[in-house]
């Protein structure tokens, strides 16, 4: 393929995701001004797309029997607070952003003696194994963390995590690469 | 191949496929949506600024109403305190030289002399020449004067310098005041006797708190 082909190639694939994330962007800000309105479906349509974004970075930072109940929490706490999203078009950030405060702010409300454990009584030794990957994934830096838990345990692809989270998709690209490699050697995976 | 995968799935990797296999257990199950509040309020961009601005503005100008009026009655109060206290003002409207002769002048005079005589005939002051807003008072003079002093007969205010000594007259000068002047000296007045009445209660009170102590 002649190196112009390419970079042409290039040029229509990167115009086109360009243009399919400018298309996402207008209707997220067509979504939120349903919800804003009061309309209820607008409001289960926005959790719906979001809700395994939100689940998988409250997941990151909250024991596993946790996570479901605070995913909910965030999203009421978006819809109470939804007149202060000032860009429409930044709505998954601004979600992000919510589900990171609502995550840390578990923690302080706990007792400091009292012992969070996640539940695996009765399950298998594969949920062992299982922990064991998430606390894994649980111990690296905070961006790593977030981009691996959606990309491993959310099944989102590099370009989802880029769309909802607000992030640049090369950044997610990065991260995920370092944050895999990083995740090898504390497991003891080979490459 | 292996970076494909790891970004959109595309190609294969054996281990990334086993560590999503094994943390499947922890992935986002569907559930229905929270539940919103009972009542969806359809959201409003009307900022409540105006409304502040309003109800602040109507407390400010009630609260001023308020204390104008109680600036207002603690001074009518006072006036008419004042008007009971104070020593009572000569109205210059109300000075009539012939029936409401200030009784200074009567006493001044003294005994040895023909003050009734004097008096008699040497009223000087005719009401006709006093005007409405003139400060006037009338001055006795001797009837020896009388006879060289062709302005007395017509009835014009002598000054002492005129006079003889014979008979002191009273010592005070006339006064020719415009109106505005007699309405500024009234003001001026009312204006301290009010400061003597607000000065009078502030000393009151304070002997009262250092008696309570």
């Amino acid at each position: 393929m002649a190196d112009g082909e390419m970079t042409g190639n290039l040029f229509l694939f990167s115009n086109g995701a360009a243009n399919s994330a400018a298309e996402n962007k207008t209707a997220e800000a067509r979504l939120i001004e349903r919800v804003r309105a009061g309309d209820e479906e607008a409001f289960n349509e926005f959790y719906k797309r979001f809700a395994p974004m939100v689940h998988g970075i409250v997941l990151a930072r909250v024991p596993f029997d946790e996570a479901a109940d605070i995913a909910q929490e965030v999203f009421l706490l978006a819809y109470q607070n939804l007149h202060t999203l000032r860009n429409e078009n930044a709505l998954g950030a601004w979600l992000a952003m919510i589900a990171r405060n609502r995550a840390t702010e578990f923690y302080r409300q706990r007792k400091p003696t009292e012992e969070l454990t996640e539940d695996y009584r009765g399950k298998t030794n594969s949920n062992a194994e299982a922990k064991e990957i998430l606390d894994a994934i649980r111990a690296l830096p905070d961006a790593y963390r977030e981009t691996l838990i959606l990309r491993l345990v959310e099944g989102m692809s590099g370009q989802e995590i880029a769309d909802q989270t607000g992030l640049k998709a090369e950044s997610v690209r990065v991260n995920l690469h370092r944050g895999m490699k990083l995740l090898r050697e504390k497991l003891g995976i080979a490459q | 191949m292996k970076e494909d995968y790891l970004w959109n799935k595309t190609g294969s990797d054996t281990e990334i496929e086993r560590l999503e296999n094994a943390l499947k257990a922890f992935r986002y199950q569907e559930a229905a949506p929270p539940v919103l509040p009972a009542k969806i309020i359809p959201f409003e961009k009307k900022s409540p600024r105006g409304f502040f601005r309003f109800s602040l503005a109507f407390g400010a100008f009630a609260a001023l109403a308020i204390v104008c009026f109680g600036v207002w009655s603690l001074l009518s109060k006072r006036n008419v305190e004042v008007g009971e206290i104070s020593t009572p003002v000569v109205a210059p409207s109300n000075f009539s030289a012939t029936e409401n002769a200030p009784t200074k002048t009567e006493i001044e005079t003294p005994k040895n002399l023909r003050t009734e005589k004097a008096a008699e005939t040497t009223k000087i002051e005719s009401p006709q020449n006093k005007t409405k807003n003139q400060f006037v008072k009338t001055v006795f003079i001797s009837p020896a004067k009388r006879r060289n002093n062709l302005t007395a007969r017509n009835g014009e205010i002598k000054t002492r310098e005129n006079s003889t000594d014979q008979i002191p007259a009273v010592q005070k000068p006339a006064v020719k005041l415009t109106e505005e002047e007699t309405y500024a000296y009234s003001q001026l007045m009312r204006a301290l006797s009010i400061t003597g009445s607000q000065l009078k209660l502030v000393k009151d009170k304070i002997d009262a708190v250092e008696n309570s102590r």
